[in-house]
């Protein structure tokens, strides 16, 4: 199973994302133990600067994917130009982020390919002729270790935060542009607009203290009490998906990788049981508070500071802690 | 337009896991079985858009005879007819393939699953089942309408960081449904008790031809995660508790 490692890139507004840099840390380590290429692909529409940022990052192969076609975010583009890049270079492993990316074409990918796919892993080891993958089940409470016995290329995505961002020393990596053909009459999907969620003026990314609701604090009622802590501490409220979801808090307030990622001073994490996309978007704040009755919850993994206890009682004291 | 919904059945909560030595699956007591949620969505937006267009909505699950509890609260909700393929597996693809199968026989426009479960939580499925069918998709979708054009449909799905995008995609077409925009109908008691009533068709994976495939991934080992070596947890009454965690934040601001 030993072969060539592909990473898949992933950037917006000229600048590459984190987990790119978090999977060509841990892409260079494998393929330095097997003895292999580390390649990487980027796809766009303007990709000079993040070639040439991507070229001295330690991997031996940039691969970028670049046609005016791409200039927006289309699947079904990105799944033929993947798919693609996988039968010319042909890795044993495809590393890509557990991002909206990774989760829309991954799977397609896979499936074209008849390669192996396991989501959603956060550590990931070659043992003997296997990989070996540690992935959450079960909301986050339990991990399963999974070991990928089928047909190449193995495809893994991987939890934003998940792995250590090694930076490896740079090499002089050769940059290949694939031939690809778009068939552009041939698509059947079509972008119409972009939107940005309308955020009331509301900008939780540059508050320094955050109070986060959760679905655990019980009920839309109990919103004011965390209002009334971020305003005792002068902070912002945040909250988590289900409770933008049951419209207890706007959208313009959730944090998650569908929202807003933050990383204030303080994050507290009220009835919050840490799903991954939720994790994965506040897990780089300075200090993080959780309180939860469940002592089990993935939010206490990732938390500075814990109460195994009830929201209800801990907050008003916390109150009263703050105005004194 | 005729929709397919696929739904899940998962656990309210999980007792005693482990893995059998056939290493192809989690066993466990689940203390209940509900509809994984953004199953749930999926659910509420098919059957409403088959009846807005003049479709049929039919409602698919894959398991045992024990889930078809799922079917029911979608039959509950009023779609046209249910569809149970009965086969246990735990590997994504051999879901999608079971699943993709099963829509092959029927008469569609649109299939819609969720986005990820809430037991396996792959996200894996609903693409899957899209490329097995080799029909365009869409993944954590929010809005659905008929599209301008004939034959399409107008999405609106989630791009990250606060980004939306609306697109049109060509039908047949599936789409994976993010939770949040409408939120699920209960079903009354007497509906429900109508519900089970209701005659529910079963596949086997033989009839499917999709049966014998081969394990690509092995369980190894289920646990409960590391201890956090990070959190420290603060003990003591509520005003004990507080007075700590407050002097913790006014050290770092």
């Amino acid at each position: 199973m030993k072969g060539d490692i592909l990473v898949i890139a992933e950037h917006r507004n000229a600048v590459l994302d984190n987990i790119t840099w978090e999977l060509i840390g841990k892409g260079r380590s494998l393929a330095d133990q097997w003895g292999t290429r580390l390649a990487v692909l980027v796809v766009g529409s303007e990709l000079d600067a993040l070639v040439d940022n991507l070229k001295s990052s330690g991997v031996d192969l940039v691969i970028p994917v670049q046609h005016s076609l791409l200039k927006d975010y289309n699947a079904e583009l990105y799944t033929t130009a993947t798919a693609q890049v996988c039968r010319d270079f042909n890795p044993a492993l495809v590393l890509m982020g557990y991002t909206y990316l990774g989760m829309e074409i991954g799977p397609a990918v896979a499936v074209r390919l008849g390669g192996t796919m396991v989501s959603n892993c956060c550590e990931l080891e070659a043992e003997g002729d296997h990989l070996v993958v540690i992935r959450s089940v079960f909301g986050g409470t339990l991990q399963v270790k999974t070991r990928l016995v089928g047909a190449q290329p193995d495809m893994l995505s991987i939890v934003k935060g998940a792995l250590p961002r090694d930076t490896p020393a740079a090499r002089d990596a050769v940059v290949e542009f694939p031939a690809i053909d778009f068939d552009e009459k041939r698509l059947r999907s079509r972008i119409l607009e972009i939107l940005a969620i309308d955020t009331g003026g509301i900008d939780i990314t540059k508050a320094k203290i955050l109070v986060s609701a959760g679905r655990g604090i019980g009920g839309p009622d109990k919103i004011q009490l965390l209002r009334d802590l971020a305003d005792a501490l002068g902070g912002e409220l945040a909250c988590s998906r289900p409770v933008a979801d049951m419209c207890w808090l706007p959208a313009a307030h959730q944090v998650g990788i569908s929202a807003s990622t933050v990383t204030p001073d303080v994050y507290i994490a009220c009835g919050i049981s840490g799903a991954s996309q939720h994790i994965a978007a506040m897990r780089d704040s300075g200090r993080i508070i959780a309180i939860n009755k469940d002592p089990n919850a993935p939010i206490f993994r990732v938390a500075h500071y814990g109460i195994v206890g009830d929201v209800l009682e801990v907050i008003p004291a916390l109150i009263e802690q703050a105005k004194s | 337009m005729n929709i397919i919904v696929c739904t899940k059945a998962v656990p309210g909560f999980v007792n005693n896991p482990s893995v059998p030595d056939t290493h192809d699956r989690v066993d466990y007591e689940a203390g209940s079985i509900v509809i994984n949620e953004s199953d749930d969505y999926a659910l509420e937006a098919g059957i409403k858009l088959a009846k807005k267009s003049g479709g049929k909505a039919v409602v698919l699950t894959c398991g045992s005879l024990a889930v078809q509890k799922v079917l029911q609260a979608g039959l509950g909700k009023d779609a046209d007819a249910a569809l149970r393929v009965d086969a246990n597996l735990f590997e994504p693809t051999a879901t999608a393939r079971a699943l993709a199968a099963a829509i092959q026989k029927q008469e569609y426009d649109l299939v819609i699953t969720g986005v990820e479960s809430s037991d396996v939580m792959a996200a894996q499925v609903g693409v899957s089942v899209a490329e097995m069918l080799g029909v365009p998709f869409a993944y954590a979708v929010t809005e659905i309408e008929p599209g301008e054009r004939e034959n399409t449909i107008r999405i609106t799905k989630e791009l990250g960081f606060g980004k939306k995008q609306v697109e049109e995609l060509d039908l047949p077409a599936l789409v994976c449904f993010q939770t949040g925009t409408e939120p699920p109908s209960f079903v009354p008691v007497r509906k429900m008790m109508m519900a089970q009533r209701k005659p529910i068709k079963t596949l086997t994976l033989n009839e499917l031809d999709a049966g014998g495939q081969r394990l690509s991934i092995e369980v190894v080992d289920i646990f409960s995660p590391k201890e956090a070596d990070t959190a420290e947890i603060i003990d003591g009454d509520p005003e004990t508790q507080a007075s700590v965690l407050m002097q913790k934040i006014r050290e770092v601001l």
